[in-house]
């Protein structure tokens, strides 16, 4: 059976935007960068890419509240509750919890529609340090609808040429994540050695 | 922190240092070659020629071209990237010049 699954996505794209967001957001691979980029060059006004921005969104939200639910779920497992126990991995915990508390909000924020790759897995690990759920959904809220709304977007200006964007937003997102560690490196190695007058 | 652990750090930014590089190659190459693509795609439609840099799915919907009966596959959605140059030269069958003469007569004949 040969299944062209792009023909299949043009004829069904309402239906695929349900689900491909959404699993993508569970940290899934589904191609959702692309797909999103692929609706948008499939759509011929703006009416439509409002109706494919509303579905996107809503599917992109609920992964994000789903992956949340399922970390904060995940800690509430007796074997996970021994293991925060034991002196090291508390103090793990207790630093990153500290680290969410002070850089949480802007983490959520920007890995929401620039930094795009961890967001799925930063959803887990918001839910396993039980970050306020409320102030969560109000990050994802409005950083999902820039999400989406710059990838309908961006497929629907550059119809003819949407294939290169998938792996420019892949690769920003990487080399972003890859500087802030280099940064948070930095920080540690380039430390100024502080004497002291005797 | 002992110098040990100062030493494995510096090892590690090394790495990602590498990493990085490597990363803002493979970035400003596609940046390249995107842009280069609109600026072609702005063209005249008289003027353009179906090029090996082009994709399977650009020749497909800037020209209305059945590129996928005339390669003989489907082009799925993680092969959308590859230029026309992939499809004939990993087909042995598949001469790249005769390709774009067809292609570009299809395209005129439109």
């Amino acid at each position: 059976m040969d299944i062209n699954i792009l023909t299949f996505f043009e004829e069904n794209m309402y239906v695929f935007l349900l689900f491909i967001p959404f699993i993508g957001q569970l940290g899934i691979p589904s191609g959702s960068i692309f797909f999103l980029l692929f609706a948008g060059s499939l759509s011929s006004d703006w009416r439509t890419l409002c109706i494919l921005g509303i579905i996107g969104t809503i599917s992109a939200i609920l992964g994000d509240a789903t992956g949340y639910l399922l970390g904060k779920r995940f800690f509430q497992i007796n074997i996970i509750q021994k293991q925060l126990k034991k002196e090291n991995i508390q103090k793990i915990y207790t630093d990153t919890c500290a680290y969410f508390k002070k850089e949480g909000k802007f983490a959520i924020f920007i890995t929401r529609f620039l930094v795009v790759t961890p967001a799925p897995y930063l959803n887990y690990i918001i839910g396993l340090q039980k970050f306020d759920f409320a102030i969560f959904m109000r990050l994802v809220v409005i950083g999902e609808i820039l999400y989406v709304g710059e990838l309908l977007l961006l497929g629907f200006i550059f119809k003819d040429t949407f294939e290169y964007l998938t792996s420019i937003i892949s690769y920003l997102g990487i080399i972003l994540v890859v500087l802030y560690c280099m940064y948070l490196l930095g920080k540690v190695i380039f430390k100024p050695i502080q004497t002291t007058d005797v | 922190m002992n110098a040990k652990q100062l030493k494995m750090l510096r090892i590690i930014f090394i790495v990602l240092l590498i990493l990085l590089v490597f990363f803002i190659y493979n970035f400003t190459k596609k940046v390249r070659r995107f842009d280069e693509s609109n600026e072609y795609f702005r063209q005249p439609i008289g003027s353009q020629k179906v090029e090996l840099w082009m994709t399977p799915h650009q020749i497909k919907r800037v020209y209305h071209i059945d590129i996928e009966r005339i390669l003989g596959k489907k082009i799925g959605p993680f092969s959308m990237e590859n230029p026309l140059s992939d499809y004939c030269n990993k087909n042995k069958g598949l001469d790249c010049e005769s390709l774009l003469i067809q292609l570009n007569s299809l395209k005129n004949g439109h």
